[in-house]
Formats: structure tokens, C-alpha cells, sequence
């Protein structure tokens, strides 16, 4: 018990420290994963801020040289423009793909003051943007015009040296003079317009008069106006046509290079409002920049929350190990006292059971406060429940044995009975089995009679197919007998037509015969002239003769056709009468053959039913032939058990005595 | 040997090795006749007698006229008497029948038509058959011919015409 206690107080201390530093380390990783977030976070945020900064300055100097013409940088600064407005969305938490890098609420401010900078740097910049097209286009028309001025002041300045040789007028001289002055202020105005400067307005309006100047003196010297009288010096006119060839190149360029000049200025405007605004603008970032900057650097803090939650829980570890160490030495010294005491009680007790020992159940064992107590107590229960044992034992082994006796010769007696019953029982499986095969033999005989019978229905039932086959036969001769009866009729009627004709050919062959005779005789009054005639006469009357008696013979063979048919046509109804009575006969036939068709079939379904009946009865039979021989085993089998539960009992007389015997030796109390 | 003797020669051996050649026997010379019935009896008439064979014709009976007698008819645009052989000869009535014919004979007084029972045509009588009557019983007939195993009577017409009995048709 006392025990318990002490470890229950030591677990409960130690339960305590466990808890309480288990909270304090979760505590430390929890700030510390915060941390590290939060600071990926407000890093991701400073990058973003800080890519923004860079992009506003390089946008303000790539849109700075291409407002002079730099192809490259219009590209550089649309690229600027989107990374520019893709952050910002980032930033402003509205980019799907970066959500964290939108700003918390208190630079909500600047981020305001940023998006309302760039809006205005914006409109400015698309101004530049739109104006590209003219920016490019201008810088190369002004490119090709300087390049054709030199040539254009060169044969100018021939033109002026011609006319002094010619000795020109000091009219045309000084024209001359001017032209070459207006070549040099045109090259001078053309780089005002492209350099964009504040004076591009007055440039290209001072561009387009003096062009106009030099190209009307110019056509004076050629054709004469009113601004210069013509030239008709030869050389100075071939000097003349040069310059007028290079000056037309130069007046298309200029016109374009007008043309293009509002657009190019308003984006020169716009440039110079960026270079104004930028400042502002880059400074609005850099503030939001550096704010995000400085946010990154104040979320260290949190950090240092968590190493001093590390150090507590370290602390408490500390705590805990030593108050383990205190508890176990406390403990250690506690139980040597104890094992001590325990060791001389059951050294006493030992020298008490001794006796027990012996098998003297007549004494007790002290029962002591010690740890032993409890073991001496439970002796002297066993010792008590030992005494009542060795007593039972005494007066039940003698009960046993008289009950003994009793049980052999009641066992001896059922061995006996069941012997006799044995034998009674195999005479009665013997009849059972002669019966069962009797059985058997009826149900042999009644299915060969149920397949007789069934063979019998078929031949009936192929008698009556005959029958019915037999009639259909006799229906079609009859048919057939009444389509030839009706054939011969026709052929009665033919043989009649036949022996019309032949009446109609005799007829004919008696006429030739007559006229044979009669060109004959024609023949024979005309003479020797007529011979040859009467050749072919007596061959006429000769065909008629034969065609005469060909026709008696038809008349004869027509006469025979038409006895025969007539008999023929007797016969056949004879024949069409015979085989109806057949018919009739037949029928009567197939109903005797159907009805004992009938009988058949039902006589054979009764002696099925019969072998049916009679083989269930084999099987019965079979069964219980069995069943009896199971139960004459079963006899058989507790005869032997019988007679070998006799031998048992004496066994279990002489083992009562064996167990009396064994508890002889316990010495007990006196009653 | 000469040439005629050659000559005979050559034509001795040609008739002896003339094998299929046509005969050269001589035909039994034959005169004509027509063969017809009367009164169930086969007659023969020479067929120079005859000017033709003719169906009956339509008649006029004559009356008191011998019963031989048929009557009067138009044969070939000439008034001609028409008789019955069978009647006249065997005193047996000629039976009309389909068969039934008149044998015109070419006589130089009148013209006169035999109706018989039927002609069977013209026949060639060799003259070596014929042999004549030993007791004449038939006016006109006078000699008679085998012919297939039995003797036929062969009527002359031109006698029968002339004779008294066939003169005294009235009765």
C-alpha cells in the first residue's frame, strides 16, 4: 500500500511536467512554422514590390529613347507596361495565380497612392505608344533627307560657281546664295522636329516655308516667275536640273515628314509629361517598396517569441529529469527495510509446516501481522478442508464398493438380454432381405412392362401415321385418276376431230383419184403427144390410191383409239369407285389403330405408374433391410459393452479399496 | 482379125461387164384400163372408151323408162342418159354413196354416163393376161383378165351401147 502511494505522488508530479512541456514545444513549432510563413509571405511581397520599382524606372528612361526614335525600346516598354500591370494586380490581390502577394490593410494607402500615379503615367505613356508609328516613320524620312542634303548643298553650291563664271546678274547670284543658306537652315529644322524638343511646333512650320521657298526659286531659275527670272545659261541650267532632280526626293520626303508631324508631337508632349511625372511616380513606388521592405524585416520578431518558448520547454525537460532521479533513490531505500522484515516471517512459517508435512493434520499454524499472515492463514484453511477430505474419502469408499457389487451383476444380467436379442434380430434382417429382393424383382419386371407397353403405343402410333399416309395416297390417285380420265376424254374428242379430217382428206384423195383419172384419159385422146401427161396422171391417181388407203387405216387405228377410250374412261370410274371404298376402309382403319393408340398410352402410363410405385417400395425395402442390420451392430455393440462394463466395475471395487488404503496414512484430531 | 471382127469383139466385152446398166429386155407391151365396182363386182373398162369420170350428176328422172334407167342429165353442156350398171347387169339397185362415180363413155352416136358403185383408177393389162369368156352372160362382155388371183370381166362399152337390150330402154 505504501507503495502505491509513493509511486501514485511521483507519477502525478512527473504527469505535470510532461503536460506542461509537451504544450510549451507544440507552442514553440507552431510559432516558428507562423513565422517562417509569414515571412515567405512578406518576402514574396518585398520581390514583387521591389520588381515593381525597377520596372517604373526602366520604363521611364525606355520610354525616354523611344520617344527619340529607338525602335527597340517601344518593345522593351510594352513588355515593362505588362510586367508592371501584372504586379501591381499581384499586389493589390487580385492576380488568381499570386494570392499571397497581396498587401495587408495598413499599406492599403500606398498601394492606393501607386495605383492613382501610374493611372496618370499611364495615359501619358499610351499617348508615346500611339505616336510610334510616326516617331519610326520620321526619324527615317529625316535620315534619308540628311543624307541627300549634302548632295543637294554640293550642286547648289556648283550652280552659284557656274553663275559668277556666267556673270550672272547680282539678282540671281544673291537667289543662288539663298538657296544654299535655305539647304543648311532645312538640315538645321529637320533636327529640331526629330529631337522633339519644345521648338518642334515652330521647326516643322519653319520647314514647310522654307522648302516651299527654295522649290518656287528653284522653278524660277528653270521656268521664270515671279519669284526668279529664268536662267539660259546652258551649263548652269544642267546644274540646275541636278539640283531640281535631288530636290524633288527631298520635297516628297518633307511633305510626308509634315504630315506626320501633329502625332508626332503630341507624343513628344507626352514624353515630356513622363519626364515630369516620373519622379513622383518612381518615388510613390519606391515608398511602397521600401514600407514592404521594412514589414519583411518587423516579422522577425515573432521568431523571437519562439526561441524563448524553446528555452522554457528546455527548462522543464531539465526540471522533470531531476525530480525522476529524486523519486527513484527514495524508492530504492524504502524496499531493502521491507525485504528484510519479509524474509525472518517466512522463515517461521516454514518450521510450522513442517509437521504438515508429516501428514499430521491434528495442529495450526500461528497467524502473524507480518507478510506471512495471510499465506499462514490460508494453511490453516487447506488443513481444515484436508481433514474433511480424508473423511469423505473413508465413507465413500465403502459406499463405493457395496455399490460395486450391485452394478457387475445388473451388467452381467444386461449383457445376457441383449445376446439373446442379438440373434432374434438377425433372423428378422434375413427375412427383410429376402423380401427387399422379391421387391426388387417386381419393380424389374413392372419397368420391362412399362417399356413394352410404351413400344406398343408406338407401333400404334406408327400404324395410325400409315394409315393417315395411306389415305392421302389413295385421295391422290383418285385425283390423278380423275385428271387422266379427263385426259382421255380429250383424247376421245382429238381421235374424233382425227377421223373428221381423215373423212375431209378421203374425200380429197378421191377427188384427185377422179380427176387423176380423167387427165388419164385426157392424156390417152390426145396420143403420142400426151404421153408424158398421162405418165404424170397415172402418178396423181397413184398418190391418191395410196392417200386413200393410208386414210382407211387412220379411220381403222381412229375407231380402235375411240373403243379404247370409252373403255378406258369405264375403268377408271370402276378404279375413281374402289378407291373411295378403300378410302372409307382405310379411315375405319386409322380409328381402330387411334383408339388403340389410346388404350396403349394409358395402359403403359399405369404400369409406370406400377414400376414406379414398386421401386419406391424396392428402395423402402432396401432401407430398412439397413436400418435392421445397423440396430443388430448396435446390439452386438452393447452386448460387448455390457459385459466389458462388469469387468469395469470389479476393476472399480478393487480401486475404492486402493484410494481407502492411500488416506490410512493422515494422522486426524480425536473426534 | 479385121476391124469389123475387133469391132464385134470389143462389143461383146462391153455387154459382158455392163453391170447396172438398164435393161435391155424387152417390156411386155400392155394396154390400159380403169378398174371399178359395180354391184359388188371388180369390172375393168378399156380407158380408150372412157371420156371421163365424173361425180354423179344432178338428173331428171324419166318416167316409164327401164328401171336401169336413172334419168336425163347436163354433163359437159350434152343431154346424156345416166344408167345403172349394177341394175342393168346384176338386177341389184346401185347404192349412192360417197364413193359413188359415172364412167362417160366415148360412143359416136349418143353420149351415155354409168353411174357405178366406185373407180378404183387406172390399171396396165398386159395382153398376155387377158383371155376371152367362155359363156358370155353380161351384154359387152367378152373376155376377161387375171388380175390378183381372180378373173375380172373387161366391158365393152362401144358393144354394150349397141347392143338391142341397152336400145330398148323403155319399158
Amino acid at each position: 500500500m505504501s507503495l502505491g502511494v509513493k509511486l501514485g505522488g511521483l507519477s502525478r508530479q512527473v504527469i505535470v511536467l510532461v503536460v506542461v512541456a509537451a504544450i510549451t514545444l507544440l507552442v514553440t513549432v507552431a510559432i516558428f512554422i507562423l513565422s517562417a510563413k509569414n515571412d515567405q509571405t512578406l518576402l514574396e511581397r518585398r520581390l514583387v514590390a521591389s520588381q515593381l520599382e525597377r520596372s517604373s524606372q526602366e520604363m521611364t528612361i525606355e520610354t525616354l529613347r523611344a520617344v527619340r526614335g529607338n525602335k527597340a525600346s517601344f518593345d522593351t516598354v510594352l513588355a515593362l507596361r505588362a510586367q508592371f500591370v501584372s504586379d501591381l494586380s499581384a499586389l493589390s490581390g487580385k492576380d488568381p495565380k499570386r494570392p499571397e502577394a497581396g498587401v495587408s490593410n495598413e499599406r492599403k494607402a500606398e498601394l492606393a497612392k501607386v495605383q492613382k500615379s501610374w493611372d496618370e503615367y499611364n495615359v501619358a505613356l499610351a499617348k508615346v505608344l500611339e505616336g510610334q508609328k510616326a516617331i519610326l516613320g520620321v526619324g527615317d524620312l529625316a535620315s534619308q533627307i540628311n543624307q541627300l542634303l549634302p548632295d543637294l548643298l554640293s550642286s547648289s553650291d556648283e550652280v552659284v560657281q557656274t553663275l559668277i563664271a556666267a556673270q550672272a546678274s547680282p539678282q540671281v547670284v544673291y537667289l543662288a546664295t539663298r538657296q544654299l543658306m535655305l539647304v543648311e537652315r532645312i538640315g538645321l529644322t529637320i533636327g529640331e522636329i526629330t529631337s522633339g524638343g519644345q521648338n518642334a511646333a515652330n521647326a516643322s512650320d519653319r520647314f514647310g516655308r522654307d522648302v516651299a521657298l527654295f522649290g518656287g526659286v528653284l522653278n524660277g531659275f528653270l521656268n521664270g516667275n515671279r519669284m526668279a527670272p529664268q536662267i539660259n545659261d546652258a551649263a548652269a541650267r544642267a546644274k540646275l536640273r541636278d539640283v531640281a532632280v535631288l530636290f524633288a526626293t527631298i520635297n516628297q520626303g518633307g511633305s510626308d515628314l509634315l504630315s506626320e508631324a501633329p502625332t508626332l508631337l503630341a507624343a513628344n508632349q507626352a514624353a515630356i509629361k513622363i519626364d515630369k511625372i516620373a519622379g513622383a511616380f518612381t518615388g510613390d513606388v519606391s515608398k511602397l517598396s521600401s514600407s514592404l521592405a521594412q514589414d519583411q524585416v518587423n516579422s522577425g520578431r515573432l521568431a523571437y517569441i519562439g526561441y524563448m518558448t524553446g528555452l522554457i520547454t528546455l527548462l522543464l525537460l531539465a526540471w522533470l529529469g531531476y525530480a525522476l532521479v529524486r523519486d527513484s533513490k527514495r524508492d530504492q531505500k524504502a524496499t531493502e527495510s521491507q525485504n528484510q522484515r519479509n524474509q525472518q516471517a517466512i522463515l517461521r512459517l516454514l518450521d510450522e509446516m513442517m509437521t504438515l508435512a508429516d501428514g499430521d493434520l491434528s495442529s495450526h499454524t500461528t497467524v502473524t501481522e507480518e507478510i506471512t499472515g495471510a499465506i499462514a492463514d490460508s494453511v490453516n484453511y487447506s488443513i481444515d478442508a484436508l481433514r474433511d477430505l480424508v473423511g469423505t474419502i473413508n465413507d465413500t469408499s465403502v459406499r463405493v464398493a457395496s455399490a460395486v457389487q450391485r452394478s457387475q451383476a445388473d451388467s452381467r444380467a444386461l449383457a445376457e438380454t441383449s445376446r439373446a436379442q442379438a440373434e432374434k434380430i438377425s433372423s428378422v434382417s434375413d427375412a427383410i432381405a429376402q423380401m427387399s429382393d422379391q421387391i426388387e424383382a417386381v419393380s424389374f419386371n413392372a419397368q420391362q412392362s412399362a417399356t413394352i407397353a410404351q413400344s406398343s403405343v408406338d407401333v400404334a402410333h406408327r400404324g395410325g401415321d400409315a394409315v393417315r399416309e395411306t389415305i392421302a395416297g389413295m385421295v391422290n390417285i383418285r385425283e390423278q385418276i380423275q385428271e387422266t380420265a379427263k385426259r382421255i376424254k380429250r383424247l376421245g374428242e382429238s381421235s374424233q376431230e382425227i377421223g373428221d379430217i381423215v373423212g375431209l382428206i378421203t374425200d380429197i384423195a378421191d377427188q384427185t383419184n377422179i380427176l387423176a383419172l380423167n387427165a388419164a384419159i385426157q392424156a390417152a385422146m390426145a396420143g403420142e403427144a400426151g404421153r408424158g401427161f398421162a405418165v404424170v396422171a397415172d402418178e396423181v391417181q397413184r398418190l391418191a390410191e395410196r392417200v386413200g388407203k393410208a386414210t382407211r387405216q387412220i379411220e381403222l387405228l381412229v375407231n380402235t383409239i375411240q373403243t379404247d377410250t370409252s373403255e378406258a374412261m369405264l375403268a377408271m370410274e370402276q378404279t375413281t369407285t374402289n378407291v373411295v371404298s378403300g378410302a372409307t376402309l382405310a379411315e375405319n382403319a386409322g380409328k381402330a389403330l387411334r383408339e388403340i393408340e389410346t388404350v396403349s398410352l394409358n395402359l403403359s402410363e399405369q404400369i409406370s405408374e406400377i414400376a414406379k410405385v414398386t421401386e419406391q417400395e424396392a428402395l423402402v425395402a432396401t432401407n430398412l433391410r439397413e436400418t435392421v442390420n445397423n440396430i443388430r451392430t448396435e446390439t452386438q455393440e452393447t452386448t460387448d459393452k455390457a459385459t466389458r462394463a462388469a469387468d469395469e466395475i470389479g476393476a472399480l471395487g478393487s480401486l475404492s479399496k486402493e484410494l481407502n488404503n492411500s488416506v490410512a496414512g493422515f494422522k486426524m484430531p480425536d473426534r | 482379125m479385121n476391124l469389123f471382127e475387133y469391132l464385134c469383139w470389143v462389143e461383146a466385152e462391153a455387154s459382158a461387164h455392163a453391170v447396172g446398166m438398164p435393161k435391155t429386155d424387152k417390156v411386155e407391151s400392155t394396154w390400159q384400163a380403169v378398174l371399178f365396182r359395180a354391184g359388188g363386182r371388180r369390172m375393168l373398162v378399156p380407158l380408150v372408151q372412157v371420156r371421163a369420170i365424173l361425180p354423179p350428176p344432178r338428173q331428171v328422172h324419166i318416167p316409164g323408162a327401164k328401171p336401169w334407167v336413172v334419168g336425163l342429165a347436163n354433163m359437159r353442156g350434152e343431154l346424156t342418159g345416166v344408167y345403172d350398171l349394177a341394175r342393168l347387169f346384176f338386177d341389184l339397185p346401185s347404192e349412192p354413196g360417197r364413193h359413188s362415180v359415172v364412167l362417160l363413155a366415148k360412143t359416136h352416136r349418143f353420149s351415155a354416163a354409168f353411174i357405178v358403185d366406185r373407180s378404183y383408177g387406172i390399171r396396165q393389162i398386159p395382153f398376155s393376161a387377158e383371155r376371152a369368156v367362155k359363156e358370155p352372160h353380161l351384154q359387152g362382155v367378152l373376155r376377161e383378165v387375171r388380175m390378183d388371183n381372180d378373173w375380172l370381166p373387161i366391158l365393152n362399152l362401144e358393144t354394150l351401147v349397141e347392143s338391142d337390150q341397152f336400145m330398148n330402154a323403155v319399158a
